[in-house]
């Protein structure tokens, strides 16, 4: 046994959390009570596109009890928000332009109250057309939603992208085959079983807004531009998360904007608790999508072009879209070495509801369509998926679709599939579900017409915020005189288990057992900014900010122990009591034999010697992502994660009715810091992602949301989550800590079209909109009869 | 039952987590409110108020049911128990401990009312099936965690309580 041991990072040890949350313990925003709290909420449109004439507040003002309405008038700063363009309203001003905008605002002593009131408050309106189809809002003659274009908008697009890397149109010509489809991935709807909702208190001067926030300073800033006050007066406290999912990213800006408003002008705590309808009214959707997408490929199955067309809804915001866009547009050639490829992005203005940040952030929606692809070119070269797709996937070495060496990564894919494959039993029950229905549709005496299929999706996800963006972050450490360490990390909790996983990196790195460790929850006045909480980002950048600032903090105490021990390095061994020791590192020591060896020194004693010795036991982490190339150029993302789903379906063909009847999914995750909750993002995605393909469908019609409820809006319940095997892969990265890399969204992204290919397996024809839900099921079915 | 049908008051009386209780109430009281606002039982989550989700789910006379869309003159006369009742000290009940064993809790808002359906299943029904616990709990929505885990742990908590009966 030498140095290189692990005592803390790679168990699955029990969450930091999970006692308070089982006990109901657990402080979440609705918990808190505030003296002389007061209640808020909003008016929202009830057009999709209309001028605002006159907002009629006197009734309601009447209501004793109501203390007061506020509009766009009573903002004293920017009345936009927005974390790319300043695009949003916090009140609309003279025009709405979706169902969710806010128009007013009443504050009053008690919630029935403020419903009430909202009720009483008339507005007249001018109706003007909208427009609801992204394609017609590309044409010249479209109602336009931000008519004056200051948004960088050109007409209705917000933003195009797009690259061309090889020669497209050559790649085609040297094609034997050619398949050329078009896929409608939809909108998903994050669910988090806790609504949007926050507490504002105020001062006069200060502002403290407690909330269940994603990113905490993205809220600052919008709150400190709102109320034009500078941001070191406001402080941003993240309690406990009831879910988020990217639906909590930049959407509490305009919601927490407004609560810190009515609470800075009356003085008094202000509550905002989103009802069921207003959070599916008011926040983002996944983007849905119309994916062109024809794909070149030999007669032996080698692809040597793509040519790749994304239009996707945008709704009347921009919130995060062209972030979206940019990994829509990476990934959209999925995760194959393709010589030739193009792709065309436009992200367009409606009046709809505005899409942004969703777990996988464009990943699924291009997996929907690239994945459905490759079973689609396997069928008609009679070739099996799995063999045509490790005949195509991109390797250490290689070069993406995109254009960039995998230098430092790429073997996890591989990796990925055959695990997949071999534990699924993919061949034998490919061949035994053919056979089924090949019976089965020659046999008339079942009473159930069913259908068997397997089907898989591999993917590719580039890992944390891409270049040029710098991705970077910042973590403190302070170990205290008793041993204890308190870590600070703009990163926030959501459920993911952020607290655990940073944890167990702190505790490794000091060499102490966990729950030496204590992380503090996200305070934008104490915590440094650590950049937002997405994009899988948590465990590789905010770990290993994490991981230094430890170092760092312990490195007077290591210093001090190899003075005493005569030795140039020590290590951590934790004695079976839980009492950590330092010895030499070379030392030959187990754990259980710790008591009996000489050579040690008490981590305890150490600290107390320092603090004797006024030594400074605290550490700033401080790491940016190598995105940055030598020659100047950017890595499109500093390092990839890996995944292979399978899924096993039974499809009723007279009802169109689908169920997943097993998922194994395998993701390279670099290192499982956690095995445990690495397990539980991959089941919880997995569902999440199945939910998508499945059945989760958001009906619109001209811009209002026809079921913003969860019994209209379906998500899958634990009767239609199927058995899951999870699987986790590790190919070691060399930045993020102890090897790990990010796994909050590919755990998601591969599911949608794994069970796609499997409904495509099992009834002989592809769905290729979102979801397979009975009705589009059945469509196919008979739209092919 | 006394009333002041002017003030749209009545008197109820019920046993909350095994302490009874006697109060004046608004008869349009939400059970919800009564356990969060006047009892303090912050375990009882909101997630809907319309009985979609789950998050509240309390038990009422031993079955599970969404005080979200429960009035306080419907319990009358009934026992409560919430998630706060089930816990005697700083004993876990085997329900609670099996949830941080098996990594079923994630986000944690959808954990109390889960553990409040496993928890009559497993009175109702010591050794049920995966089947049956997948049934019990699908009035509990789960964002989080697909399920997997949740269902593992009232396995396991199925097989802890049949020991502690032997």
């Amino acid at each position: 046994m030498t140095g290189e041991e692990l005592l803390v990072v790679g168990k699955p040890l029990r969450r930091v959390d999970a006692l308070d949350k089982v006990t109901g313990q657990g402080i979440y925003t609705g918990d808190l009570k505030f003296p002389d709290m007061l209640h808020a909420k909003v008016k929202r449109s009830e057009h999709a596109h209309a001028r605002i004439l006159r907002i009629e507040t006197s009734e309601a003002e009447s209501l004793p009890g109501v203390i007061r309405i506020f509009t766009s008038k009573d903002v004293p700063g920017e009345n936009n928000v927005g974390v790319i363009v300043p695009d949003q309203p916090v009140f609309a001003e003279d025009t709405v332009r979706h169902y969710g905008d806010a128009v007013a605002m009443v504050v009053a002593e008690s919630e029935d109250l403020v419903r009430k009131a909202v009720d009483l408050i008339k507005v007249d309106y001018d109706v003007m057309p909208g427009v609801f189809d992204p394609e017609e809002a590309m044409l010249p003659n479209s109602p336009l939603v931000h008519p004056d274009g200051k948004y960088g908008n050109e007409g209705n697009v917000l933003s195009k992208m797009g690259y061309e890397k090889g020669d497209v149109e050559k790649g085609f010509r040297d094609a034997d085959i050619i398949v050329e489809e078009e896929y409608r991935p939809g909108y998903q709807e994050h669910a988090f079983i806790e609504t949007e909702r926050c507490i504002a208190t105020s001062d006069g001067r200060n502002v403290t807004v407690y909330g269940s926030l994603q990113c905490p300073f993205y809220v600052r800033d919008a709150v400190a531009g709102a109320l034009g006050i500078p941001r070191a007066r406001i402080r941003i406290i993240q309690t406990a998360i009831g879910g988020a999912f990217g639906g909590k990213e930049d959407v509490p800006s305009e919601l927490c904007a407004r609560a810190a408003l009515a609470a800075y002008i009356l003085r008094r705590p202000v509550r905002k608790i989103r009802s069921r309808e207003d959070s599916i009214v008011m926040h983002t959707k996944r983007h849905p999508m119309i994916i062109r997408h024809r794909l070149g490929a030999t007669r032996e199955g080698e692809l040597v072009a793509a040519r790749v067309e994304i239009i996707s809804d945008q709704g009347a915001y921009c919130s995060v879209g062209k972030y979206v866009q940019k990994r829509a547009m990476v990934h959209a050639c999925g995760a194959y070495d393709i010589p030739n490829s193009k792709v065309d992005t436009s992200f367009v203005y409606t009046n709809n509801i505005l899409t942004g940040a969703f777990r996988g952030f464009g990943g699924p929606q291009v997996a929907v369509a690239s994945e459905l692809q490759m079973d689609e070119l396997a069928r008609r070269l009679g070739m099996d998926p799995l063999k045509l797709r490790l005949k195509n996937i991109v390797e250490k070495g290689g070069i993406t679709a995109k254009g960039q060496n995998l230098d430092n990564c790429g073997k996890g894919l591989r990796e990925c599939i055959e695990k997949a494959a071999n534990v699924s039993q993919w061949d034998e029950k490919r061949d035994a579900y053919e056979k089924f229905n090949e019976k089965m549709k020659h046999s008339s005496t079942g009473t159930l017409n069913i259908r068997k299929g397997i089907g898989m999706s591999s993917i590719m996800y580039g890992v944390a915020l891409g270049g040029p963006t710098p991705d970077s972050a910042t973590s403190t450490c302070q170990i205290t005189e008793d041993g204890s360490v308190i870590i600070t990390t703009g990163g926030t909790e959501m459920g993911q288990g952020a607290k655990t996983v940073l944890s167990q990196i702190a505790a490794e790195a000091v060499g102490v057992p966990l729950h030496y460790v204590t992380i503090l929850d996200a305070d934008t006045s104490i915590v440094q900014n650590s950049g937002p909480s997405v994009a899988s980002r948590i465990t590789p950048v905010i770990g290993e900010a994490t991981r230094r600032g430890a170092k760092e903090a312990v490195s007077e105490i290591s210093n001090l122990a190899c003075k005493l021990l005569g030795v140039n390095r020590v290590r951590s061994v934790i004695a079976p009591d839980g009492t950590p020791f330092s010895v030499p590192a070379d030392a030959m020591v187990k754990k259980a034999d710790i008591d009996k060896f000489p050579d040690k020194v008490d981590y305890h004693e150490l600290v107390r010697s320092c603090y004797g010795e006024a030594k400074l036991l605290l550490g700033v982490g401080f790491c940016s992502t190598p995105t940055l190339l030598e020659n100047g150029e950017y890595r499109d993302y500093y390092t990839y994660s890996f995944a292979c789903h399978i899924a096993e379906v039974e499809v009723d063909m007279d009802t169109g009715r689908v169920m997943v009847k097993k998922l194994t999914c395998a993701n390279d995750v670099g290192k499982a810091i956690n095995p445990q909750t690495v397990e539980g993002q991959i089941e919880g995605g997995a569902v999440q992602g199945m939910g998508y393909g499945l059945m989760e469908e958001l009906v619109t019609l001209n811009g209002r949301i026809l079921n913003p409820s969860l019994v209209d809006y379906h998500i899958p319940t634990s009767l239609d989550a199927p058995q899951i095997t999870p699987l986790i892969i590790e190919e070691h990265d060399s930045f993020g800590p102890y090897g790990a890399k990010g796994i909050g969204e590919p755990s998601l992204i591969p599911t949608p079209a794994a069970v796609l290919n499997a409904v495509g397996h099992a009834i002989g024809l592809a769905v290729r909109k979102t979801p397979a839900s009975p009705e589009n099921v059945w469509r196919a079915i008979r739209d092919h009869r | 039952m006394g009333a002041d049908v002017k003030k749209n008051r009545l008197k109820v009386q019920y046993v909350l987590n095994g302490v009874l209780i006697s109060t004046m109430v608004d008869t349009g009281r939400r059970l919800i409110d009564q356990l969060r606002d006047t009892h303090g039982l912050g375990s009882v989550k909101e997630g809907c108020g319309t009985g979609e989700c789950g998050a509240c789910t309390t038990l009422v006379d031993g079955k599970g049911m969404c005080s979200c869309i429960l009035l306080v003159p419907q319990i009358n006369g009934k026992e409560i128990t919430t998630l706060e009742g089930i816990t005697t000290g700083e004993i876990l009940h085997p329900v609670q401990e099996k949830f941080i064993e098996e990594g079923a809790v994630q986000c944690g808002y959808c954990t109390p009312g889960m553990i409040m359906s496993a928890v009559q299943l497993l009175s109702d029904n010591p050794e049920p099936s995966e089947d049956e616990i997948r049934l019990a709990l699908s009035g509990n929505l789960c964002r989080c965690t697909g399920y997997s885990k949740i269902i593992r742990a009232v396995q396991a908590a199925a097989k802890a309580l049949s020991k502690e009966g032997n």
